[in-house]
């Protein structure tokens, strides 16, 4: 049940309906093109924290339409938009998020299978006269190595179990019918095509949603445990069934209300050209690295499809997107669930804002060096860790969103001597997407690894154990900070800017 | 030089930049040190509390400014910057030179008038804020002129009221100190006053220095019961030293003075209180983020070490360093230019030698803004290589002081972190940055902005 009386979203235009009733999306009519105009106008509604963009006409040959960064939450609250599309509007600080979303994720739900007739995905249905580049897709950087899909739902099933994978991996376009995707080792789709698949020299069939309903695109971003159901989680995370229907072209089930799927097969021992791409963490990484191929089979849309995507490198920095959003919003408390699920005595798991999946920040009521070890040793191995170097750890009166005292924890409380951990041993994979290391140690990427190895790193920022937090004895003071607060708001004064604040009131946001 | 504000002047200042906000409704004098640290906080403006329970208006966040964590609109050291008389929106540089201007040139004060006037009040009647509840008032921001017989030496000095006619200092441990001396406590100085004096001290105590002078002709000065003082000084408790570095300081926790150096705790007998017309006094409620002292001392280290860096090597490859409040100085971020192979590692152990407040740097490319703290925040998790840009030394380094680990002194490492690019790559294995103006043409740039007020954005 929402807690404000209104359900989940069914659909990506559903949720775009929501947002303009609430007044945060912009539905603008004047031509802009899909040709870098789209992602630049993303760019600086992404940065003026204003509303989401739908770009209604956007070529002469397509009546498709673009919205840039449609997941993008506010600024101070990037969950925001995702718990407004989960029916979860009335929640008001982070802390009552994630909880929300954890027991959400905590009671998956069965999704339900429908007819085609009633799937709006399959409003439209070509098998034979497709054309991929028919569809208006967005070039987004002017240095970008081609056109990109970007915020959608790779659907594969495992080649040796019933399981089906939903993860989301970038798709840039080739031609009428391939595109290269950025598949890289360690994930768990990646790992069935390269290590199944392509082993036995077979395709692995798959589907890509693109604007999918808002909860699959959140289970798309989470770490579900390989084996469960991934739709199961979306209706959980909705709490309703989502509608599922079967693909034209193979027997993957896709969301029905889906806005466009493409129906295809990654194929084995082929490869195409795939970047550069302006990535996430603000740098241009290259070379153009060879990436396998997906061959459409078949594609089919809802009228007048909206097409999703996210303007990368835009959330480095103070403005979010829909990467970073999606971060806070899905991972964060999803990863918070999964810790705890394993026994860590986790109070939550925040995103560094200014460096999407470069590291991680842990608040925790553990200070014990073994304990942190165990903790540091179990999120570095599972999937997705090839992207993150750096988990720091704070204590749990330390709001990991508080990047102010997450920085101060560091500076006033690692101790370069004890605190600093595995730095140096470099023996540890890593995707090259990374600007660190050069071209020859990033090698001949095949797998999406890096030939060289680098080191995973964390950081003990607790204090020692029984020493206080040192914000002040005054501040320390619930009642005396609250008049002070209310002689403040009498003043004029929002105390809701800066930073938020837990000192025994709860979060001031 | 001309254009540094009085105290006064630097708060009308803050007023007509919207940057003050004045508390007319009266507030407990326990409860100033809060809402003055819920303000800063919130990243708000300067608080005056206009109805108080003694003769000083009391000011919080006078010299303070907003964290740069969420936002990069307001910068930390606007507020610094009105002070000195300059535009708030003035680059950073700008401001680091003026604080550092003492250590390139000595110049001579300019004598003036004292504005303050003789009362009857005593030390308890000034009406000054406790730092917490149940504690004696204190001062924050404070100048003690001391006089050894020959000349005044002017020491940074916090402390609280132990007796109508008794106050305790915090000052330097190093000052030439006897009982006996005649000094001066002048409280609501202006900001370049405290810079002088901080540098001065700073200076003194970490690298041997003598120079630069605590008086500059930044600050106008007069004479009063034979100390030289600020002229607008807006509070002045005159008398002698009594016990020298036999007391402590009651209650709240130490400041970013006892941070930055060795301090002693003196007593002075007051014989005489000279104020201004509804005198204007700062306060800090201490131990709270962000507060003014924080950015004194951060700002002031940071002014001199690039003055000592730029001019080590006969040449100048520093663009800036910040020692950010946001760090409680316990980490020094620095731009420069990489002149050779192994530089950074020259550039950071300077640094260490120069300073003894951190332990951890961040060095950055020269190109880096000095006025967005975001950008370090991302580039020390994507450019520096996790095992080989994070360097630690050998665990036989002396004890940093702004850290709250080995507070007994105990050596350990040191850490500098290197977001550079290798001075060996070659050219292509450098990653441009992307930014609006290079992901898009000059075209797309133009329509967007045409077109941007017709789109319909809030």
């Amino acid at each position: 049940m929402s807690t404000d009386g209104i359900g989940a979203v069914d659909s990506f235009r559903e949720y775009l309906d929501r947002l303009s009733d609430h007044g945060q999306c912009n539905r603008i009519e004047e031509r802009i093109s899909w040709n870098l105009e789209a992602s630049a106008v993303t760019m600086r509604a992404n940065e003026c924290d204003t509303q989401i963009p739908v770009f209604e006409d956007v070529s002469d040959t397509s009546d498709s339409r673009l919205v840039g960064d449609p997941y993008r939450g506010p600024r101070r609250k990037p969950w925001k938009r995702i718990a407004m599309a989960l029916g979860l509007a009335d929640v008001k600080t982070t802390d009552g998020y994630y909880e929300e979303i954890i027991d959400r994720v905590r009671s998956p739900l069965s999704p339900t299978v429908i007819d085609d007739d009633d799937a709006p995905c399959k409003d439209t249905v070509r098998t034979d006269d497709f054309d991929l580049l028919s569809f208006p897709w967005p070039f987004l950087h002017v240095g970008d190595g081609g056109r990109y899909s970007n915020l959608h739902t790779l659907i594969a099933a495992d080649r040796d179990t019933a399981w089906t994978d939903w993860s989301s991996h970038r798709a840039m376009l080739h031609d009428n019918t391939r595109a290269s995707v950025l598949l890289l080792a360690g994930e768990q789709t990646p790992n069935i095509y390269y290590y199944k698949y392509e082993r036995h020299d077979e395709p692995m069939p798959v589907a890509i949603a693109i604007g999918a309903e808002p909860a699959v695109e959140c289970v798309s971003a989470m770490w579900i445990p390989t084996g469960r159901d991934e739709a199961e989680f979306a209706s959980g995370l909705k709490r309703e069934p989502v509608e599922l229907v079967q693909c034209e072209s193979n027997d993957l089930l896709v969301p029905a209300t889906a806005e466009i799927i493409l129906e295809g097969r990654i194929l084995p021992n082929s490869r195409l050209d795939e970047g550069p791409y302006g990535d996430y963490f603000g740098y241009m990484h290259g070379p153009r690295r060879s990436m396998p191929v997906l061959e459409i089979d078949a594609i089919t849309h809802r009228d007048r499809p909206y097409i999703p995507f996210r303007v990368e490198w835009s959330e480095v920095g103070y403005a979010h997107n829909t990467t970073s959003s999606m971060e806070v919003a899905c991972v964060g408390p999803d990863a918070t669930l999964g810790l705890r699920a394993a026994g860590f005595d986790v109070e939550k798991l925040a995103p560094w804002p200014f460096s999407p999946r470069t590291v991680y920040v842990i608040s925790t009521a553990t200070s014990r060096p073994d304990k942190l070890h165990e903790l540091a040793n179990f999120i570095f191995t599972t999937w997705g860790m090839l992207h993150v170097d750096f988990f720091v750890f704070v204590d749990e009166d330390v709001d990991p969103f508080n990047q102010r005292a997450v920085l101060e924890a560091i500076a006033l409380h690692a101790d370069p001597d004890t605190d600093f951990h595995q730095f140096g041993a470099e023996s540890m994979p890593k995707v090259p997407l990374n600007i660190y290391q050069t071209p020859e140690e990033k090698g001949d990427v095949q797998m999406g690894t890096s030939k060289s190895k680098t080191a995973k790193t964390y950081i003990d920022a607790t204090r020692p154990d029984g020493a206080e937090r040192r914000t002040g004895g005054l501040n320390m003071d619930g009642e005396r900070r609250e008049r002070a607060r209310e002689i403040l708001e009498t003043a004029g004064i929002d105390t809701e800017r800066g930073e938020p604040v837990k000192t025994g009131l709860g979060e001031s946001q | 030089m001309t254009g540094t504000r009085s105290f006064r002047d630097s708060v009308d200042t803050l007023d007509t930049k919207d940057d003050l906000l004045t508390i007319e409704e009266r507030v407990q004098s326990e409860d100033i040190g809060a809402v003055g640290a819920e303000a800063l906080r919130s990243n708000g403006p300067a608080i005056r509390f206009a109805a108080t329970d003694g003769i000083v208006t009391p000011v919080t966040g006078a010299l303070a400014g907003p964290e740069q964590t969420t936002q990069s609109q307001q910068k930390p050291w606007e507020r610094m910057a009105v002070a000195f008389g300059m535009q708030p929106d003035v680059p950073y540089q700008r401001v680091i030179e003026r604080v550092a201007a003492p250590l390139a040139e000595t110049t001579e004060p300019d004598q003036a008038e004292l504005l303050a006037e003789q009362s009857d009040v005593n030390c308890y009647e000034l009406g000054l804020p406790p730092g917490a509840p149940g504690e004696p008032p204190a001062f924050s921001l404070g100048l003690l002129a001391v006089d050894d017989g020959e000349e005044t030496t002017w020491l940074p000095a916090r402390g609280t009221v132990r007796g109508p006619n008794r106050l305790r200092a915090v000052v330097p441990a190093a000052a030439p100190l006897e009982s006996g001396n005649g000094v001066t406590l002048s409280l609501g100085v202006p900001a370049a006053a405290l810079t002088n004096t901080v540098l001065h001290w700073l200076d003194r105590t970490q690298t041997g220095s003598m120079r630069p002078s605590t008086r500059s002709d930044a600050v106008s000065v007069a004479q009063l019961a034979g100390q030289t003082v600020p002229a607008d000084s807006e509070v002045l408790a005159t008398g002698e030293l009594a016990d020298i570095g036999t007391g402590v300081l009651a209650g709240d926790e130490s400041s970013m003075l006892e941070v930055a150096m060795d301090t002693a705790v003196v007593d002075i007998v007051v014989d005489s209180v000279h104020h201004r017309k509804s005198p204007l006094v700062p306060f800090v409620p201490n131990s709270a983020p962000l507060t003014d002292d924080i950015h004194l001392v951060g700002i002031t280290e940071s002014a001199r070490l690039r003055y000592r860096v730029n001019n080590y090597w006969g040449i100048e490859p520093a663009e800036w360093i910040r020692l950010p409040a946001e760090a409680s100085l316990g980490m020094c971020v620095v731009a420069s230019e990489i002149l050779y192979a192994g530089f950074e590692w020259q550039l950071a152990n300077t640094l260490f030698s120069f300073s003894k407040l951190f332990d951890k740097i961040l060095i950055l490319d020269e190109d880096t803004s000095a006025a967005d703290l975001s950008r370090p925040l991302d580039d020390i998790w994507v450019k520096a290589h996790p095992s080989q840009d994070w360097v630690f030394s050998e665990p036989c380094a002396p004890a940093a002081t702004a850290p709250r680990y080995r507070t007994d002194g105990s050596p350990g490492s040191r850490l500098f972190i290197s977001a550079t690019w290798d001075p060996r790559w070659d050219e292509e294995y450098i990653a441009p940055r992307v930014t609006y103006e290079t992901s898009y043409p000059d075209a797309v740039r133009q329509t967007v902005t045409e077109m941007w007020d017709s789109f319909g954005f809030d």
